[in-house]
């Protein structure tokens, strides 16, 4: 997407959202006075059973649907359909069957889901997580002012149209709105909102089944369920301390109306103003937990009220107002944001079918049972201060859950980072082509052939591959023969493994380099006399890689090697040290520790790199070097701002601003390489893949650093590794934690007298783009 | 590095940034590549590559033009920031066109060791290398559109 299309995108959508408030707005009018006015609230449980039925229902064939066919044709087919049935109820309730109002009591809620999951939908297909965060509440807040007209229209139409049935002609005008929009945005972002088929690499989609068994879609139904059971009870306080306040009808028809109003402007005001704010500065953390664990102190409130001064005292009529208008901006302004983006860590042929199950099923029957349990606690003549108290326990319950859905929102977020595109078994031993191909690599002539048919062959192990090994490992190619008999060895063969152990050592100096690659591609962990020949094998770039994959092999007997070579390690540093530490991947983290912690803040910054990213691998216990660790993030943050700040202040040439360029990239791994040692390498190794990606897996990879990063780690960490942000941006992120920043002069680059720059080839730049300035002052002087 | 050198190298680094193959890696790593590689001049209508002759370096054009050919057939025309023989520092064997200077040009010769040396560090050279080979055989596939016969 362009820099653009967001805005687009979420202007758009808070259109769509602004008609799906004002068609739901009205509907929710007529039906409430036509169905009260027929019956009276006494039948109110029934449809809240009814809601949940009708909910599951119509949730159900939306998730299927949309796995066949695209969201957008989904979305205009239901809020068509919608339309129709508006259509066809104001027709019956023209001819007198006031019964109809029944129905349409029921759809307000289910409506409302699903109007949410069509925009919710659309919406995670055109934005991703970082955008979301920021977009998602000015589009709800579209539904709150377009719920805040209908209530405003509602009754200077009332008085135009004389029939309160009438108004669901508007309410059709504005479906006509809602379903329009929605194909406008099916013609500009066709190519994103339609893929419903297209399936990466073409592996085969998870089952829904599958998907809601697992523990963190599971959660978000139970956060979702709670959600609205608590929104229902403390909406039931509200009327029932209302009701009791204000027993003639005018009086109370008068005070919802005005509550109503305040209700929608604290919403909207909260949308446009704090919402978006909030939810970038605490994240998801805020957005999921802040909801019900505001709802639960206020309900807590409630009880203390209750029981001190009595169900009827004001206190507690002003408590149930406050909770219901708090559940209400906090549901708009954060927690449907951030379900919402919590979507997004779903594969995204997945997420609507998931969003529609998880909101189109969960809430209306979250709905049903509420209004059973309601049901049962006034047959059962409980107490309003029980009622309060029932309201306090499934607050409670939901916050809890909120902690658990976001701690489990971490887990989910490192997984949805790392799940592969390929698949672990991509070949297909049983197929006869697939086995031909193999039998033919591992009958080559040409040892390259066999040693990749070997390669592939571990697949086929189960295909009685054993005897075609047995053949290769007395191969006369040493090549071959070191490739078999590794294979042999991995399997558990003892004679193929002490074979080996001969192998590698009479052909680890071997002058063929392929044949050297493959006795160093099978050292293992025993062969630890063998450093001092691998170690050697480190000075040939032909067998360097091996070498540095065979010394992660050897654990800790490759660290007195490394020690050694530190110690001697001048500056710069000579690739043979950087590829010997950059070897140690299998050490004992307390004695990879002892050699490497030392040398974190080297002044060749490129063995500080490998170092870090040492520490990372072997998982040393980072608590035990805090403070290194703290040090060195602080010096890197502050170093990335001298470098953005050099290069605002001397727009340098091309050359100059190269090297500086490479020294922020250099910063940015070696701030991930730290990161990793704090919070893990297969996160944070994910985390960097995803920062590369210009997509989804960015703004994935930013939200994971967001919720892994403790306040200070993301303050100094994240502008030095958000290589997408603008400079002026990174810099004014670091300047307001840092007290850095200051530009260098050209001749300050070339002298560094304070030692901050370090870099050899920084200096030779600068001196090359000095001595260029001064050629041409000298030529302008002639 | 020495005062006089240094200039050189920033320029001969600042060239071989230009060059597709180099443009992801790092100026001070190039810098070693820069420092060891040769710089020649080639007068117009000088051949420097010959068809078949087993080499282990390519050439990066600083200045002036060149023409990859087989023969009197022109496959293509090269211009500073290009690289031309970089098959041979992968696998050297016998060179598959010749290559001409068209105008008074500027060379660096880099050897295949040096560019091993970088490529055992430097995961950003072999993507450089596999962008060439790419474009190499596009522009393969289409000379062979262009003359109707399947690209090899």
């Amino acid at each position: 997407m362009t820099e653009r299309q967001p805005r687009r995108a979420v202007a758009l959508l808070a259109a769509q959202a602004f008609a799906f408030g004002l068609s739901e707005s009205l509907l929710l009018i007529a039906a409430n006075a036509l169905f009260l006015g027929a019956y009276g609230s006494k039948w109110l449980p029934l449809t809240y059973v009814a809601i949940a039925v009708f909910g599951t229902l119509v949730a159900a064939w939306i998730a299927r649907t949309v796995r066949r066919w695209p969201l957008p044709r989904v979305a205009i087919f239901a809020e068509a359909a919608v339309a129709l049935l508006f259509l066809a109820a104001w027709a019956i309730l023209a001819g007198g069957g006031v019964w109809v109002s029944a129905p349409l009591l029921v759809l307000f809620p289910v409506l409302l889901q699903i109007g949410f999951v069509f925009v919710g939908g659309q919406a995670g297909r055109l934005l991703d997580v970082q955008q979301l965060k920021t977009g998602f509440p000015r589009i709800v807040s579209g539904f709150a002012i377009g719920f805040l007209v209908g209530g405003l229209v509602g009754a200077p139409l009332l008085s135009l149209f004389g029939s309160t049935h009438d108004l669901l002609l508007v309410a059709v005008g504005a479906q006509v709105v809602f379903v329009v929009l929605i194909g406008l945005a099916d013609g500009w972002f066709g190519d994103r909102l339609r893929h419903v088929e297209a399936r990466p690499a073409g592996l085969p989609r998870p089952s829904l089944r599958w998907l809601l068994s697992t523990r963190f879609v599971v959660l978000l139904i139970a956060y979702q369920f709670l959600s609205a059971a608590g929104t229902y009870m403390v909406e039931f306080l509200l009327f029932d301390r209302a009701s009791a306040r204000y027993p003639e009808t005018g009086d109370l028809a008068s005070f919802l109306s005005k509550f109503t109003v305040v209700l929608n402007v604290v919403d909207i005001l909260f949308l446009a103003l704090l919402a978006g704010a909030l939810l970038r500065r605490y994240g998801l953390r805020l957005g999921i937990a802040a909801n019900p664990a505001v709802v639960t102190v206020l309900a807590a409130a409630m009880l203390v009220a209750v029981v001190v001064s009595g169900s009827a005292a004001l206190s507690v009529f002003v408590l149930v107002a406050a909770a219901r208008v708090a559940d209400v901006s906090l549901t708009d302004g954060t927690t449907r944001t951030s379900v919402n983006t919590a979507f997004q860590l779903l594969p995204v042929e997945e997420r609507v079918a998931v969003q529609a199950t998880v909101e189109g099923i969960g809430v209306p029957v979250a709905i049903g049972a509420t209004g059973v349990l309601l049901f049962a606690l006034r047959v059962f003549g409980v107490p309003t201060s029980g009622i309060v108290g029932v309201t306090v326990g499934v607050c409670a319950v939901w916050t809890a859950t909120a902690v658990w859905l976001y701690r489990d929102y971490a887990r989910a977020l490192a997984a949805a980072l790392r799940r592969r595109l390929l698949p672990d078994d991509a070949l297909d031993p049983q197929h006869p082509a697939t086995a031909a191909s193999l039998h033919g690599l591992l009958a080559s002539e040409d040892g390259r052939d066999v040693r990749l048919g070997l390669d592939l062959l571990p697949g086929m192990w189960a295909a009685g591959a054993r005897d075609e090994l047995s053949r290769l490992a007395a191969d006369p190619r040493p090549d071959v023969r070191l490739s078999a008999l590794a294979r042999l060895a991995r399997e558990g063969d003892a004679d193929a493994r002490d074979r080996l152990g001969e192998e590698v050592a009479a052909h680890v100096r071997d002058p063929d380099p392929s044949v050297r690659a493959e006795a160093l591609a099978a050292v293992t962990a025993t062969d630890t006399a063998l450093v001092g020949e691998v170690v050697a094998a480190l000075d040939d770039p032909e067998t360097a890689g091996a070498a540095v994959e065979a010394l992660g092999r050897l654990g800790d007997a490759v660290l007195p090697v490394v020690t050694a070579a530190l110690a001697e390690a001048g500056e710069p540093v000579p690739p043979r040290t950087l590829r010997l530490v950059r070897a140690v991947r299998s050490a004992s983290p307390e004695n990879a520790a002892a050699c490497l912690v030392g040398h974190v803040a080297h002044p060749d910054r490129e063995l500080g790199l490998a170092v870090l990213s040492a520490l990372a691998a072997t998982r040393v216990h980072a608590v035990s070097h805090e403070a290194t660790l703290d040090q060195t993030l602080r010096e890197d943050a502050e170093h990335a701002a001298r470098c953005l700040a050099t290069l605002a202040a001397l727009e340098p040439s091309p050359v100059l601003e190269r090297a500086l360029r490479d020294e922020l990239d250099l910063l940015r791994d070696r701030v991930l390489a730290l990161l990793a040692v704090l919070h893990g390498a297969e996160t944070i190794d994910a985390v960097a893949l995803g920062l590369r990606d210009e997509g989804e897996r960015r703004s994935l990879a930013v939200e994971m650093l967001e919720v892994a990063l403790d306040r200070d780690e993301a303050a100094l960490g994240l502008p030095v590794v958000r290589t997408d942000l603008p400079d002026a941006e990174r810099l004014s992120l670091l300047k307001g934690v840092l007290d850095a920043g200051r530009p260098a002069t050209l001749s300050g680059l070339v002298e560094d007298d304070e030692g901050c720059w370090r870099s050899e080839w920084l200096r030779a730049c600068a001196a090359y783009e000095l001595r260029t300035a001064r050629s041409i002052a000298g030529s302008i002087g002639a | 590095m020495q005062a006089p050198d240094q200039q050189l190298v920033v320029e001969r680094v600042a060239v071989l940034h230009r060059v597709d193959l180099f443009a992801g890696v790092p100026g001070r790593t190039l810098a070693a590549v820069a420092a060891t590689a040769e710089e020649l001049s080639v007068e117009p209508g000088a051949t420097f590559i010959e068809h078949g002759a087993v080499e282990d370096c390519l050439y990066v054009v600083i200045s002036g033009r060149v023409r990859v050919h087989r023969g009197d057939r022109t496959l293509i025309e090269l211009d500073p920031g290009s690289a031309v023989g970089e098959l041979a520092v992968l696998v050297p064997e016998p060179r598959s066109a010749s290559v001409t200077a068209l105008e008074p040009t500027r060379l660096l010769r880099v050897h295949k060791a040096v560019l091993d040396e970088v490529l055992a560090d430097r995961p950003e050279l072999a993507r450089g290398v596999i962008r060439s080979l790419v474009a190499r055989l596009r522009a393969n596939a289409d000379h062979a559109a262009a003359d109707g016969s399947p690209a090899g």
